[in-house]
This record gives C-alpha cells, structure tokens and sequence, in this order.
C-alpha cells in the first residue's frame, strides 16, 4: 500500500519536476565554468568535484526550500483539503510519502550532477580517494533538509507568499556567511550553512570533523523538518525543534576540533608516486601520477644538465606548495603549480618542460605566487639558460622590452665571467635557493 | 472606469499584496543597505527587488481566466499597464531606500518584470516568482569574477549600469516577458 503510494507521488507530485530543475541547475553551473577554462576548479580530482559541488548548494538550497513549501500546498490549491480532512486518516499518513518522494528525487537530482561532473573528472585524473563520499553525502542530506524544511514552514503557514519569501530568506541566510568570510576568518557557524565560503583546492580535503558536524547538523534538521510536515499546525508540531537544536549542539563543539574554514592538507594527495626502473629517480604526487611518464624524460634531462655543477642532485620531485622546507641538497623540487588539470605540465615541449625544472638551478621558489620579488623572478630563468646552454631558455623569452633588457644584462654578466666562475655562481644561486636566500645577490657574486 | 478598475486591483490582490511587497521590498533592500560595501548593498537590492515581483507576481493571474476573456475590454492593454506600474512602483521604492545605481536598479527592475509576466505566463501567477528570484538569487551569490561575456549575463542584474550585455538582456526579456504575458495571459491552474 504504501509503496504504491510512494509511486503515485514520484509520478504526480512537484518531486521529481524539483528534482529535475536542481539537476539542471548544478549541471548548468558546472559547465558554466568550461567557457571560461575556470572548470579546473571542479574538475581536477573527486574532492574538488564534490566540494565545489556543495559552493553550488548556496543557489540550490534556497529554492529547494521553496520548493519544499510550494508542495505543502498542494491539497490547498486544488481545494481537496477540507475532503481530505474528513477521511478517516491522521494527515501524517498523508505526507510521509510525499516528503519521501520529495527527499528521493532531490537526492537522484544531486547525484546526477556529480555524475555529470564524474564524466569530466575521470577524465583528468588517475587519483582516487573516497575523501568525497562524505563531502557528497552531506550536501545530499542538506538538500533533503531543505526540501523537508520547506515542507514543513508551508504546511506551518499556508500562504501563496510562503514559497518566495522561504526562498529569499534563504538566500539572505546563506549570503550572511559569505558577507563575512570576505572580512576576518569566518567562525566555526558559518560551516552550519550546506555550502562552503572557499573553494577546496588539488592537495586539500574537506576536515573529517567537519564532515561529522554538518552530518549531525542536517540530520538533525531534516528530522525537525519533516516532524514540522508530519504535524503542521497542530500543537505537536512544537517538537520539531527538539532535533535541530540537539544537533546544533553536538554539531558546534565538533566543528571547533576542525582548522578555521574546515578545509585541511590531503596527505594522500600530495604522497609520492616514483619511478622504478633503475634510472634517476623521478616523483610526483600520486594527485599528478597520470602525468608521470611525460615528465620522466625532461626530469632526466634537467638532472644531465645539473651535473654540470659540484654535488648535483640525483632525483626530481614535484612538490606542493604546502611541502615543508628546507629543500634536501641532492633533490630537484619542481613545484607543483606548473601542471594544470586536465592539460598536464604547462610547457608546450619536453625542452619547455626541463627549462622549467631548471629554472633557479632546480630550486623550488620560497616566497609563494606573486610575493617573489622582481630580482628573483629574473634570476631564475638565466641559470635555466646557463644549464641548458642557450638564452633564451626554451619557452621562457620574455615580450616587455624593459624585462627583456634586464634579463639580457643579467646574461651578459654571467657570460662574461670564466666558465669556472660562472659554475661557481650558479652553484651559489642554487645554494641561496636551496636556504631561501638572496638568489639575485647569488647570481652577481655579493653576498 | 473607476469601477473597473477597482475590481480590477481587487481580483489582483493588490489591497493586500501591494503594500506587503512594498514593506517587504524595503525591509531587505535596508538589511543590505550599507554604503561601505557596495557588493552588498547591490547583492540586498537585487534581492529585494525580486521579491517584490514575486509578491505582485501572485496577482498576474485572476481567479478564472475563461470568464475574464468575455468582458469585452482590452485585455492586452490592461495586462501591459499592470506589469508595467508594477515594475515603476518596485524601482521607485526601491530606488528611494537604496544606495545601489538608480541606472542600475531601472534595468534591473524592467529585466524581472519581464521574468514575472514570463513565468506567469507559462507556470501561473502563483509560481510567478521563480523566474525572478531564482536569477537573482545566483546573481547575488556568483562572484563577480573576471569579466567574461557568460559569467556577465549569468550574473546580469548585479552587473554595473554600463554593462551593455546586461542591458541587452534585461531589455530582451522585459519586451519577450511583457509581450507572452499581455497575449497569453497568466495560467491560472497548475496543481
């Protein structure tokens, strides 16, 4: 009987057109991003799909509540309440299975656009964690909340206006956090909305507390929702908020066991995939390891060049930014923001790419992005050139003839000297940088 | 005249929903009000201005539009000057509580009115309001990064007043939203 039910609900009530809208939307948002080659943001590992999955929500919860509570109507709408009301039946009866349509399809929506996004992640990367199957978990049960929430606020107050207002209070809600993680860090109630305030990057996961937290929160919210449906207006219905506050406060003191924006280091993200085939070794991390046999070849290469030097290195490995220094003296670091999913190493050739393991002698950058001073910035690229044996380096001439002029300085300098003091000054950038020290002090001898 | 129109405002819930989308228009276009942070007082107003719409939106359709298609009255005309003074009251309130661009906020307010008469048109007055507060809710929370021509129209009514695709956009779906709402009339049954 109830089954039965269930599937005259999935058929005919506003479940499975809500369900269908959030699909659409999610995916429409996902491949809003490939126009603008921003798709790196979801699509470069499971993690990323999943959390960037959940940035969405703060579009799709607000409306989903809406839709929750323009259900609620329905008997109204269509002026069966009053029959309704003289069967002999308790009304919660009633909306069970229309809340459990409602919840199924809502989650079938969620999990068709991950799948969507699923078709592109496969596609980009070797890497797999279940770091995701949490993050995915709790923003299908955040969006069940919402559709219960809704459920219950309409059958609490039947209005025609309920459905817009719910929605734009929601929206109101959700945009608060955001409002606030643009000033100071935002507090361990922000990670109370279903959506998160930054986006999640390749080496770093959602915090397993945090996971926990909004687990408890949502589960705990969803069930005050649907008590809230199940009694409408009746005294009864007092008791839905027992759950949510409950789960409010086993939630919070779990968030605060997690790092401030709940995001932390993914450690196998970051581990190291290697080769073993008796050459110098070559590393990159596991989140990379598709990429691996194309930088084998310009790694050996870069390494060749390096013997040019006293004690060169022996292996290269590629390492996050979040990797702790200092850099071991008889290792090439190349840092990991030079691969771009789904496109593999950013260098248009294997000479482009052992120019770039090259540059500052196959030291990784200490001062992260744009921090690195000028000086450095130059300095780096020139003993690239030194160690291939050609300036320009391979892909690394520059267009601005101010820059231009200063490199070419620099290489003149360095051209000038005896090749034994030009390997001594070499060797001394690659020191500074192996110390995070004066790299461009290095290269022109002062110390 | 006088008669008809006071049954006209009346079959609309306007009485009631009138001066309810006014306070409510206000009250969030306030919330956000803040002169430091311009994001977020364009963010509040865009808000505010569609659920005003969605308030009003309800009254697009009358009770029974088969009984209203025989009075012999320009139905057209009346449906036209209904979105139209609904669309000048929400910018005027909005425009006098607001810091946000009045440029901004008159583009702003034709583009919803032609997303209220659209969803109207198609889905009934009583689901009026989704068109509109669905984009502006993506509106207000899609960050304005970087200015590429998708993330601008996805984005259109947080957009600064001199954006011509925003403009476009809002012309576009005001005239097509106006035009479908004025011929067809809102659906008044949707179970």
């Amino acid at each position: 009987m109830t089954g039965r039910v269930l599937r005259i609900e999935l058929r005919r009530s506003s479940a499975w057109p809500t369900g269908l809208v959030i699909a659409l939307l999610g995916i429409a948002g996902l491949l809003s991003l490939v126009p603008t080659n921003q798709d790196g943001l979801w699509d470069a590992q499971w993690t990323l799909l999943a959390s960037f999955q959940r940035i969405m929500l703060v579009v799709l919860w607000p409306l989903t509540l809406g839709a929750g509570a323009w259900q609620a109507r329905r008997d109204r709408r269509s002026k069966a309440e009053e029959l309704l009301g003289t069967t002999a039946r308790p009304s919660w009866r009633r909306v069970l299975p229309t809340a459990f349509a409602m919840a199924l399809c809502l989650v079938v929506g969620y999990v068709l656009i991950f799948a969507v996004g699923a078709v592109n992640v496969a596609g980009t990367t070797d890497y797999f964690s279940s770091n995701w199957l949490p993050v995915a978990l709790v923003g299908a049960l955040s969006l069940v909340a919402a559709g219960w929430l809704g459920l219950g606020v309409g059958r609490l107050v039947p209005s025609v206006y309920t459905p817009p207002v719910l929605v734009v209070l929601g929206f109101l809600v959700l945009l608060v956090p955001i409002q606030l993680s643009k000033g100071d860090a935002p507090g361990p109630e922000s990670l109370l909305g279903p959506g998160f305030t930054t986006t999640v990057r390749e080496f770093q996961m959602i915090a397993p507390a945090v996971d926990l937290g909004q687990f408890v929160w949502f589960f705990g919210l969803a069930l005050g929702g649907l008590l809230l449906a199940l009694f409408g207006r009746r005294i009864a219905s007092v008791t839905a908020v027992v759950p949510v506050v409950l789960a409010l406060i086993v939630a919070l003191p779990i968030f605060s066991a997690a790092p401030a924006g709940g995001v932390q280091a993914d450690p196998a993200a970051s581990a190291e995939v290697c080769t073993h085939d008796g050459g110098p070794t070559v590393c990159v991390t596991a989140s990379h390891g598709q990429d691996l046999a194309t930088l084998v070849g310009p790694a050996r290469q870069a390494l060749a060049a390096l013997g040019k030097l006293p004690n060169p290195p022996s292996s290269v490995h590629e390492v996050p930014d979040d990797r702790p220094g200092p850099q071991p003296a008889d290792q090439v670091w190349f840092d990991a923001a030079n691969h771009t999913a789904g496109q593999g190493w950013d260098a248009k050739s294997g000479a482009e790419l052992a120019a770039k393991i090259l540059a500052g002698a196959g030291t990784k950058p200490c001062d992260q992005g744009n921090s690195m001073d000028r000086l450095t910035y130059e300095v780096r690229p020139i003993v690239a050139a030194w160690l291939i044996g050609q300036y320009p380096a391979p892909g690394m001439a520059v267009e601005d003839p101010d820059e231009n002029a200063e490199r070419t300085a620099l290489w003149q300098a360095l051209a000038a000297l005896p090749k034994a003091a030009q390997a001594q000054r070499v060797a001394a950038v690659r020191q500074a940088g192996l110390a995070c020290g004066d790299v461009g002090a290095a290269l022109s001898g002062g110390h | 005249m006088g008669r008809l129109l006071a049954l006209y405002l009346r079959c609309r819930h306007v009485p009631i929903a009138g001066p309810a989308a006014i306070v409510a228009t206000v009250l969030v276009a306030l919330l956000g009000d803040n002169p430091e942070n311009p994001l977020e007082t364009v963010d509040f107003a865009v808000l505010a201005l569609a659920l005003g719409f969605s308030v009003l939106g309800n009254g697009l359709s009358g009770a029974d539009e088969q009984l209203e298609r025989t009075a012999s009255i320009r139905w057209p005309v009346w449906r036209t000057v209904h979105v139209v003074v609904a669309g000048a009251l929400l910018f005027g309130t909005v425009a006098l509580v607001s810091h946000a661009p009045a440029g901004m906020l008159l583009r702003d307010a034709a583009g919803f009115a032609g997303l209220t008469a659209l969803a109207a048109a198609l889905l009934g007055g009583q689901l009026s309001w989704t068109l509109p507060i669905a984009w502006a809710g993506v509106a207000a929370v899609v960050p304005p990064l970087g200015t590429h021509s998708v993330l601008a129209l996805i984005s259109w009514p947080a957009q600064p007043p001199d954006s011509v695709a925003a403009m476009v956009l809002a012309i576009v779906l005001g005239v097509l939203g106006v035009a479908c709402y004025a011929l067809r009339s809102g659906r008044t049954h949707l179970a």
